[in-house]
């Protein structure tokens, strides 16, 4: 008779499996039953002790995921603050919020541009429409003899043009800086935006590190996971739904399986269903 | 939402929508217009971020006119536009 199993890891619990089982079945033939109810007893013991550890090993790495979580958060966080104390990352210490504050950024960025050339539309207008205005009059001078009063009006009314083309291209030349400033945008939100993918690439990591522990404890529960059916059951209804409620902006490139590369694309599209 | 109403309403000859809204999809919305009998003619041109191939044949499936994927340039709208009112 053997002692008490040792388990160091997975694969030395499957083979002490193995050879208990051997063992046992060597007992039952020779109607050794107290033998055998000793060995079941052991290969339980070992199969709880080995599943204790897999689930602490489990807990563990789940633990250590958040706090990476966390670590890398306040990271960003600490490092946005020491940068400039007024800037407005201080308050961005989470993915959440840094994504709101790319929203918050991009929005007011476009408000501002469309205020902006809202505003120019009609010091262009004008200025192109006194400007036909004044070349009617010269055009009426020239054509015909003018008296010496009808030629200082027309100087006049010139120099109120010219006035007018002054003040209305610094309001223009303005509203272009202003639309300049608005685009300095992208700059942050870009940032933002890596930093938020860098922290979904480490959380993806620590998740997979996680599915194969728990994988682990599923073999010696023996317990089987029908994911694929359940993902594919939940996938069928989610795509459907999503279908008619949209994906969202798509990343317009050649690589991703079924998204357009252009409007090209969805005119051959468009045209092989006969529009 | 607030557009079928004032679709309804009448006088509206010429509808652009986009896909992700509030409330109502542009795809639901399309498919509302098309099953009520006095907006089913109606031209629709679906201006949209939405760029998956199965979306696309969806939208043409509920009967839009035209379909133009963002970010887009006023040039390519107005040729869609156009296209659009040659047919009808």
């Amino acid at each position: 008779m053997s002692g008490n199993i040792e388990v160091t890891d997975l694969k030395s619990f499957e083979l002490s499996l193995q050879e208990k089982a051997q063992e046992l079945l060597g007992l039952l033939d020779i109607g050794d039953f107290a033998g055998a109810m000793q060995i079941l007893a052991e290969l339980s013991d070992a199969r709880s002790t080995m599943l204790y550890k897999e689930v602490g090993r489990l807990t563990r790495g789940l633990h250590e995921a958040i706090k990476q979580f966390n670590i890398d958060v306040e990271k960003t966080a600490e490092k946005a603050s020491s940068h400039d104390r007024s800037d407005p990352l201080n308050e961005v210490s989470s993915a959440h919020d840094r994504l709101d504050y790319v929203l918050e950024l991009t929005e007011s960025a476009a408000n501002k541009t469309m205020d902006m050339v809202e505003a120019s539309f009609p010091i262009a207008e004008e200025l192109g429409e006194q400007a036909r205005l004044l070349r009617q009059d010269w055009k009426n001078m020239a054509d015909q003899q003018s008296s010496m009063a009808e030629l200082k009006d027309l100087g006049r009314t010139t120099e109120a043009f010219l006035l007018q083309i002054e003040n209305g291209s610094g309001n223009l030349q303005s509203n272009f800086t202003e639309i300049l400033l608005a685009q300095g945008f992208q700059d942050i939100t870009g940032q933002l935006i890596k930093r938020v993918n860098g922290l979904v690439n480490d959380v993806e990591k620590s998740l997979i590190t996680l599915v194969a522990v728990a994988g682990k404890v599923d073999r010696i529960t023996g317990t089987k996971q029908d994911v694929e059916a359940q993902a594919r059951q939940d996938s069928d209804s989610e795509k459907e739904q999503k279908n008619v409620k949209g994906h969202g902006p798509q990343v317009l490139k050649e690589e991703a399986a079924g998204v357009v590369t252009g409007q090209d694309d969805v005119d051959d599209l468009l045209s092989s269903l006969g529009f | 939402m607030t557009a079928l109403p004032v679709l309804q309403s009448g006088g509206i000859d010429f509808l652009v929508t986009d896909w992700n809204m509030p409330g109502m999809s542009g795809l639901e919305l399309l498919q509302k217009v098309r099953s009520d009998p006095a907006l089913a003619k109606l031209p629709v041109l679906m201006v949209t971020a939405e760029a998956k191939r199965e979306q696309i044949i969806l939208a043409a499936q509920a009967g839009v006119n035209g379909y133009v994927v963002k970010p887009f340039t006023a040039a390519v709208l107005k040729e869609k536009i156009e296209k659009i009112f040659e047919r009808i």
